[in-house]
């Protein structure tokens, strides 16, 4: 083989090897932008529409009905209610996206819980939601335990902070006085950019 | 010995040449002639007229052609030696054959090939008729 | 070359093979994973939203794009240079990347890491180890990145997906183990097949040779076979002339001298007589002529008998018992009656050396040597021709082994390599007519080589002379044919 022929073969691997880390840290560099969030009142919000279980915690899931992350984030969710103990009130908010809203379901394991569809972004903006998969974990008492997402990055399933969080906080429901925990939520805008 | 040695200063020995080539006989004849004084030689031309020559006659050497029509040299001389023990008996062959050769030298007292010089032939009469 | 040799050559053609079938696999693996993906992120994450807002999905666009770039080294040099080291490193690395991509496009789904497990394996395939070397790099620098891009995978106190990792790394590493093994293994088996392929290849080769030589062999007899057939038919047709010539000379001769001495009488009787010859023209020339016209039919009859009693020597094997005689003091007296032949053209030297007794036919014997001498005189004599100047003979005698070896060397014109393979066949002559029959070479090798079971070769060289080698074996004790 000629110098050439290997210089041209070294340069094609190096500039091939570059285009393949860019295209990967791409696709890394978007699965883990967080979303935007907003905060939550510290208590349930008395202005809030959702119903509220007063004997168990509430756990209220902001969904954008076409988003394909938002499957993620529910398969999450549906990972801490089988793995939880205690009683949990799943309230899902609709936000209409592209389709309206209304078609959209959960599945067939959390199909009883309510479903609300938020089509003024009104319930949204009272619990700071702005990004699809966020969620708000009141306790019993209507204290807030958690806001943010359960998923460990866009779209992505799998043990992350977000959701040892929240199991955290509902195991540890009688400890009034340990703070809301946070995290970064991952998935699609529920409102268009104003 | 001293008898036999007296019956051949009266009585040449006699000397019998077989062959069934007529040629042959003439030619041994013509040369033979030289020595007509000490021996007494006769002709035969094939072994039919040599056996009825040796009927006739007592002859004291059979001189005999290998192949012949008829009985052989080899088959003639084993016939001379039954009927006249006393006889030497001679080959002279022309044949190159090994059978004849092993033949020929079972039954006569010795074998000389064709050509034979003259001198060959007389000094292996001479040697035989002497013993 | 040798076996081990071609052995390693078997190997290196069998991991190419290896190699090359392999690499088509992955050709159409690679091709099927990129439209699997496409198809994939098209039906589970085609668009992204921004509320009512659609565009599409990043992932769609990274299974077409991410995917399509990836593939593109891989399968040109897949392509190119389907067994280059370069190229299966590539592969390796590149299905790897699919593993981390496909498992990006189901979002993290667990069933999706078995990817992971399957490409190890499918790469195994190689049966070159530290292609799964490159592959668990590449592995192991997806989750570094993503350490470093996406801590919460692998950092974060409150997070188990820390020792997840651990426990990922564990099973890669389980897997690697079992396929370099694997690979060794497959290996060893390649090279034990090249070993024993390369073994039978020599076999086979050996025997081919066997069979070349056997051939050669057979050839050699076949030729030998085929002169002692010829040797043969010309032993039957002397044996005829023989019986037939015999007869006619026998009595040629007679009449010859017998009309010799009748002359000769007739002559000196006659020539007491003045008036016997009157009438005879030329009488003069008559008388003197007479007496040498027969002495040159007799010698012309001798000659003829000369002629037909060597043929004889090829008609039937002498009766003459063999006898164990001293070779030297044969030829000693055998170049005496020879010195007539070279005497003029040559001088003879004589190296005879230490010889047992040995079984012969002596009389046969001296012939042979008296034809070579003669021979080699003769070969002299039309080199030296009448310039004065002399050739040399050397008759040397000496045993080697079993064989009591006579050679007779000439310092004459050699013989023309066209003509060696001719000089034993009866009949064959160089000489002008009237010097050699054609039959003393030929007689030699019958004396030789059939009675005595001896051998008779020659070397020759154009102009410089030729040497004659008899030899006869010593202790053998021959029987005569009966």
């Amino acid at each position: 083989m000629g110098s050439f022929a290997r210089g041209a073969i070294a340069f094609a691997v190096a500039a091939w090897c570059g285009a393949v880390g860019f295209g990967v840290h791409a696709i890394y560099a978007y699965s883990t932008t967080p979303g935007a969030r907003g905060d939550a009142e510290a208590r349930w919000p008395a202005a809030s529409a959702l119903p509220r279980d007063p004997g168990a915690a509430t756990l209220v899931m902001f969904v954008h009905p076409d988003c394909p992350c938002t499957s993620a984030s529910v398969a999450e969710l549906l990972e801490i209610t089988r793995a939880t103990t205690a009683r949990l009130q799943v309230v899902f908010v609709v936000a209409p996206g592209a389709s309206g809203g209304g078609d959209w379901t959960p599945p067939a394991e959390l199909a009883r819980s309510p479903r609300v569809l938020d089509l003024d972004a009104r319930e949204a903006r009272l619990f700071g939601a702005q990004t699809s998969g966020h969620v708000v974990l009141y306790d019993a008492a209507g204290r807030l335990r958690f806001a943010g997402g359960i998923t460990g990055s866009r779209g992505h399933t799998g043990d992350n902070i977000g959701r040892q969080a929240v199991l955290g906080a509902l195991a540890d429901a009688s400890n009034a006085a340990s703070a809301a925990a946070s995290h970064d939520v991952f998935g699609c805008a529920l409102e268009d950019e104003p | 010995m001293s008898e036999r040695a007296t019956e051949r200063a009266t009585d040449r020995p006699k000397i019998l040449f077989v062959d069934d080539d007529p040629q042959l006989l003439a030619g041994l004849r013509s040369v033979l002639r030289a020595d007509r004084a000490r021996w007494d030689i006769s002709f035969a031309q094939g072994s039919d007229e040599a056996l009825a020559q040796l009927a006739a006659a007592r002859y004291d050497a059979v001189v005999s052609d290998m192949r012949m029509p008829g009985l052989d040299g080899a088959e003639l001389l084993a016939l001379v030696k039954q009927r006249v023990p006393a006889a030497r008996r001679v080959i002279l062959s022309g044949s190159a054959d090994s059978d004849d050769a092993l033949r020929a030298s079972a039954i006569a007292d010795a074998v000389l090939t064709k050509p034979c010089p003259v001198r060959e032939l007389r000094a292996a009469n001479e040697r035989l008729l002497a013993t | 070359m040798t076996e081990r040799a071609r052995a390693a050559e078997l190997l290196v053609d069998a991991r190419e093979r290896v190699y090359a079938r392999t690499s088509r696999m992955f050709l159409g693996l690679f091709v099927g994973q990129w439209l699997f993906a496409i198809a994939l992120a098209a039906v589970t994450s085609p668009y992204a939203f921004e509320g009512s807002t659609r565009s599409v999905h990043l992932h769609l666009q990274l299974a077409i794009f991410l995917g399509g770039a990836i593939n593109v080294l891989p399968c040109a040099l897949l392509v190119a240079r389907p067994s280059w080291w370069l190229t299966r490193h590539c592969v390796a690395a590149v299905q790897m990347l699919w593993s981390a991509l496909l498992i990006v496009l189901t979002g993290g789904r667990i069933e999706t890491h078995f990817h992971v497990f399957g490409s190890l394996a499918f790469i195994a395939f190689y049966r070159d180890w530290k292609l799964l070397v490159t592959a668990t790099i590449v592995v192991s620098i997806d989750h570094l990145a993503r350490g470093v891009w996406w801590p919460d995978s692998v950092y974060g106190i409150a997070n188990p997906e820390w020792w997840r990792f651990l426990e990922h790394a564990a099973w890669v590493t389980f897997e690697d183990v079992v396929l370099v093994w694997g690979c060794v293994r497959g290996v060893s088996d390649l090279r034990e097949t090249a070993d024993r392929t390369a073994e039978i290849e020599h076999a086979k080769g050996r025997v081919v040779a066997i069979v070349d030589e056997r051939t050669r062999e057979l050839r050699a007899s076949i030729e030998q076979l085929a002169r002692a057939k010829k040797l043969e038919s010309i032993g039957r047709l002397a044996a005829g002339v023989a019986h037939e010539i015999n007869t006619p000379i026998q009595f040629v001769g007679d009449s010859i001298d017998f009309v010799g001495h009748a002359v000769g009488e007739l002559v000196a009787a006659a020539s007491r007589r003045r008036d016997a010859f009157a009438g005879v023209d030329d009488l003069e020339f008559v008388l003197a002529e007479l007496p040498r016209a027969l002495a040159r039919a007799g010698e012309g009859v001798e000659r003829v008998a000369s002629i037909v009693r060597s043929m004889k020597v090829f008609a039937h094997p002498d009766r003459t018992e063999m006898a164990h005689v001293d070779l030297n003091a044969a030829i000693e007296s055998t170049t005496v009656i020879a010195r007539n032949e070279y005497r003029y053209v040559a001088d003879l030297e004589l190296q005879l050396g230490e010889l047992p007794p040995v079984c012969c036919h002596v009389g046969e014997i001296n012939q042979v040597v008296l034809n070579m001498v003669v021979n080699a005189a003769h070969a002299i004599e039309s080199v030296v021709g009448a310039s004065g100047s002399r050739g040399r003979i050397v008759v040397a005698t000496f045993r080697d082994r079993g064989d009591a070896c006579i050679d007779i060397t000439d310092t004459g014109a050699g013989i023309p390599a066209d003509l060696r393979d001719k000089v034993f066949d009866p009949f064959f002559t160089t000489k002008p007519a009237g010097k050699g029959t054609g039959q003393g070479l030929a007689m030699a090798h019958a004396v030789v080589v059939e009675k005595h079971r001896g051998s008779l070769s020659f070397d020759s060289e154009l102009g410089a002379g030729t040497t004659f080698h008899i030899r006869i074996p010593v202790v053998e004790q021959l029987e005569v044919a009966a």
